[in-house]
């Protein structure tokens, strides 16, 4: 991968992303021009309605999708340049993913949920994996859990197990999309919380999308989008 | 005038001794295979005679004789050579043939179109009664060896003859069998055969050529042949017995 | 391991959806097995008939073109006692080889002293024939073969010339009789009254005396006495009417002659025939001999086992690829369900880098899982109906035979195996088939279009 510069040496930085797409007889702008840079550690979350293009960004950061324009930078890589098959190797050593459903395997235990990534990650060895695994399984606090089924946790508990998969390789950049937009508001806080304090321990960039403003007092950044633009 | 008659009734006479006495009018086409049959043996009164056959079988060659003893449409033909064979005995009993040999507890019965040995077939062995076997239409007239034949279409009446169908040239003169093709159901020639007729058999007094010489070849392949060597034919008292298929347990 | 466990995991979890493919799966395994056990049936029985007892051998040497012609021209196509003696010469040296048999076919007409029939007749070495019967695989295979209709083996009969006879013949010249049930009748004297008067057909009935009229090879009439030891079903309507069998002795005897049709060679392995015939060839060239060497299974010596073999291949390949089709539709259908349900699994792994490999493996694991347990049902229950038809005791009468035969079922390891294998591929390659090329969509796809 090239090593790139982004825009004032940021961590991560998007430069005039564009992104369109067909909705029937219609086209949709869902990018458009976007410009934003992220420093390394920042605990950054971007607000802005439905529809406003939050999970469209937060695509473009996670090489799940592709711009009709523009470019993104992450640690110096150029992230639309890469193959599919070093994209996908990307996302295992570079990224972390929390998801509004929690998207957890609900036949495997929090344990092996947590172990996944790991298993086709060529930068961990294989001898560091169960430690890594547990250490994170306490980090966020399941230890208790950590052989049970993943169908038998609460929401807030798997959005837990979540947090700990997308932090157990390591990653620059943990993306979250709406990750407490399905859990009660004692349960959402403490979910902040264990992010919070995973960022604070790990110095891991979090970018996440909300529409909840009682989040954004405790974050250190906030973007706001409005209709694919960035408004601050 | 009497001189003429006297001429004419000599010439008539001398005409009569010298012509066949069963000569039949050229046109029945019935009496003409009966004067054909009995030129091979087709004779109502007891006859007998001997027959050798000599066959030359895919490059072997064989040869049997039997003594022959017919009286109307019966037959009993005994094997005299080889040792081997000698005492075997084929029975003609009109259409039914019976193979019979001492050491057996029954005889058996066996088919006229069987072969005998070579090319020759159990009907060919005893004497000839086409005239009852087969329905004969005159095809036209051809010369055999100089000799004006009457070409005959002979169709079996039944299962039990020797052949299905054969073609048979009668001499217009002679009134015996020259030549034959013996054919399958459909015409094809499986077998040829040609009649040698150098001796007579004295019957009721008269003096009737007598088969000599029959030569049966293999239509495919002419190598294969059979020659019967017909010989001293003379009319023989034949007991009724010795036709009797019961008699041959004995 | 942890995709192992997904694949498992995921299999259980949808047991209800699983039903019907499992079943399918299972179905589909046990009518496999059924049809490659019939198949195996009657191939070891023909096999067992044709090497056994049509006196063929495994491999068998004829003259040049003899095998066609020994029987129409015996003198050019049979084996001296020369040619005999240099064969047994070879065969002395063959590895491998049980038993040496000769064997001599002729025809003729065969009489009961009142009307004729044409026979085929085999004559084969009594020794042979005794081995043969005492041996394992020709009491379990050809079991009806080997039961007379009536009578007893020619070596359990009194002595004399004997010959056994197929029930179409017997029947056609009348005869219900065999020797060692009648007393033997005083001389016939009247042939007229024995054929024709009053009891004539109860009379030949009861005579088990016959006479057999041949050709020899030297083109002449013979014609031998013989009495019926046993009455036998070919086992084919074809030969029914025409089959005699004798000790060769009987034949060569009527023949008069010493020669044989052919040498037949059991060997201790059938599977060694064709190794054995090549070297058999090889050794006889080496010797300058110029012999035909033909192996049991040829068509032109065993149409009946070639050509029902070939049907019965044909029909099974034809039943194959209809349960083929249907399992892979089966699998099909449940792994595409499966797929989309659960597409957002498969979006979040990828998401986490796994390619398309892996997905396919979780669902190629739901799939083998899905294929042993319908495999081990379909071949449990392939096993029971087996047995319970084989205890059913149900006969019928294929086209073209003779007699009933016992309707069975035995599948060899060999055809289990191969059948399991090859549903096992089946389901794990409609599996993967599938699970590839849905899971090829992208990974937003697969994250926003889950089912």
């Amino acid at each position: 991968m090239d090593v790139v510069n982004g825009v004032g040496g940021a961590f991560v930085s998007l430069e005039d992303l564009h992104r369109s797409y067909q909705l029937g007889e219609a086209r949709v702008e869902a990018l458009r021009g976007i410009n934003l840079q992220l420093k390394k550690g920042e605990f950054t979350a971007i607000l802005g309605a439905s529809g406003s293009g939050k999970s469209t960004l937060l695509n473009m950061l996670g090489c799940i999708d592709v711009p009709n324009k523009g470019r993104v930078l992450i640690d110096g890589v150029d992230i639309l340049r890469l193959t599919e098959g070093a994209k996908s190797r990307f996302r295992n050593e570079r990224l972390g993913f929390i998801f509004q459903s929690f998207n957890i395997i609900a036949v495997l235990s929090v344990y092996d949920n947590i172990m996944l990534p790991l298993l086709i990650n060529p930068l961990i060895p294989a001898s560091e994996r169960h430690q890594r695994v547990m250490d994170l399984i306490v980090d966020v606090g399941l230890e208790p859990q950590a052989r049970s089924l993943s169908n038998k946790l609460s929401g807030g508990q798997r959005q837990r197990v979540a947090i700990a998969r997308a932090l157990v390789t390591d990653p620059v950049l943990v993306l979250a999309d709406e990750p407490t937009a399905n859990l009660d508001s004692e349960t959402t806080q403490q979910i902040i919380d264990v992010m919070m304090s995973m960022n604070a321990k790990r110095h891991v960039t979090f970018f996440f999308s909300t529409h909840d403003e009682k989040l954004i007092r405790q974050v250190n950044r906030v973007v706001r989008i409005k209709d694919g633009r960035i408004v601050e | 005038m009497l001189r003429v008659s006297r001429l004419v009734s000599w010439t008539l006479a001398l005409y009569a001794v010298a012509s066949p006495a069963y000569s039949a009018p050229s046109g029945d086409v019935l009496s003409l295979l009966r004067d054909a049959d009995r030129g091979r043996g087709g004779i109502q009164q007891g006859l007998g005679w001997t027959v050798s056959i000599d066959s030359q079988d895919d490059g072997d060659s064989s040869s049997t004789t039997y003594q022959v003893r017919t009286r109307g449409d019966n037959a009993y033909v005994e094997v005299t050579a080889p040792a081997r064979s000698k005492g075997e005995v084929f029975l003609f009993n009109d259409r039914t043939i019976w193979f019979f040999k001492p050491t057996l507890k029954k005889p058996v019965a066996i088919s006229a179109r069987q072969k005998l040995t070579g090319q020759a077939a159990n009907g060919d062995i005893a004497s000839t009664n086409y005239a009852r076997d087969y329905d004969a239409k005159i095809m036209r007239k051809e010369p055999v060896n100089g000799a004006s034949c009457f070409v005959l279409d002979l169709k079996s009446k039944h299962d039990s003859t020797t052949y299905d169908r054969i073609r048979y040239w009668v001499s217009e003169k002679r009134r015996l069998g020259i030549k034959a093709e013996f054919l399958s159901l459909e015409g094809k020639i499986l077998k040829k055969a040609e009649f040698k007729y150098d001796q007579k058999v004295v019957v009721d007094g008269k003096s009737l050529d007598f088969v000599s010489e029959m030569i049966i070849v293999d239509a495919l392949n002419s190598a294969n042949r059979s020659v019967m060597h017909y010989a001293k034919p003379a009319i023989v008292k034949t007991p009724d017995s010795l036709f009797n298929v019961n008699n041959l347990l004995r | 391991m942890i995709l192992a466990k997904l694949g498992i995991r995921n299999f259980w979890l949808q047991r209800q959806r699983n039903l019907f493919a499992l079943s399918a799966i299972a179905i589909g395994v046990t009518g496999l097995i059924c049809i490659g056990g019939y198949i195996d049936r009657w191939e070891h029985t023909l096999r067992t008939d044709t090497i056994y007892m049509r006196g063929q051998g495994m491999v068998s040497i004829y003259r040049k073109n003899g095998w066609l012609m020994s029987r129409s021209l015996p003198k050019k196509f049979s084996l001296t006692r020369s040619d005999q003696d240099k064969i047994y010469a070879i065969i002395e040296k063959l590895p491998g080889v049980e038993r040496v048999g000769s064997v001599l076919n002729g025809s003729g007409l065969i009489s009961n002293g009142c009307h004729s029939q044409p026979f085929e007749i085999r004559g084969y070495d009594l020794a042979v024939d005794q081995w043969m019967r005492e041996r394992p695989i020709v009491k379990k295979w050809c079991a009806n073969s080997l039961r007379f209709i009536r009578g007893q083996s020619f070596a359990t009969t009194a002595p004399g010339p004997l010959i056994g006879i197929a029930t179409g013949l017997a029947g056609l010249i009348g005869k219900s009789a065999v020797k060692a049930l009648t007393s033997s009748a005083g001389p016939l004297t009247s042939l007229t009254e024995y054929c024709s008067g009053p009891g004539a057909a109860a009379r030949i009935a009861e005579d088990s005396n016959v006479q057999l009229m041949a050709m020899t090879a030297s083109g002449h009439f013979n014609a031998t006495d013989a009495d019926i030891a046993h009455v036998f079903s070919t086992g084919s309507k074809v030969n029914e009417d025409t089959q005699l069998t004798a000790p060769l002795s009987l034949v060569q005897d009527l023949l008069q002659t010493d020669r044989v049709s052919s040498v037949a060679i059991y060997l201790e392995d059938f599977r060694r025939t064709d190794a054995v015939a090549r070297d058999l060839r090889e050794r006889l060239s080496q010797a300058g001999l110029s012999y035909d060497v033909h192996v049991w299974n040829e068509r032109k010596l065993s149409p009946m086992y070639s050509g029902l073999m070939n049907f019965l291949h044909a029909m099974s390949l034809f039943c194959t690829l209809l349960i083929g089709s249907v399992v892979v539709l089966a699998v099909v259908n449940l792994t595409t369900m499966n797929v989309l349900q659960r597409s957002r699994e498969m979006g979040t792994l990828k998401a986490m880098g796994f390619g398309s490999g892996a997905l396919v493996q979780i669902f190629f694991v739901e799939a083998a899982v899905l294929g042993v347990l319908g495999c081990l049902i379909g071949t449990g229950i392939a096993k029971v109906l087996a047995i319970g038809i084989g205890h059913a005791g149900i006969h019928f009468t294929p086209p073209g035979s003779s007699v009933a035969q016992d309707f069975l079922i035995v599948p060899d390891v060999l055809t289990i195996f191969e059948v399991v294998v090859f549903v096992l591929a089946l389901v794990a390659l409609s599996a993967a088939a599938t699970a590839w090329a849905l899971g090829r969509r992208s990974c937003l796809d697969l994250l926003t279009h889950s089912a």
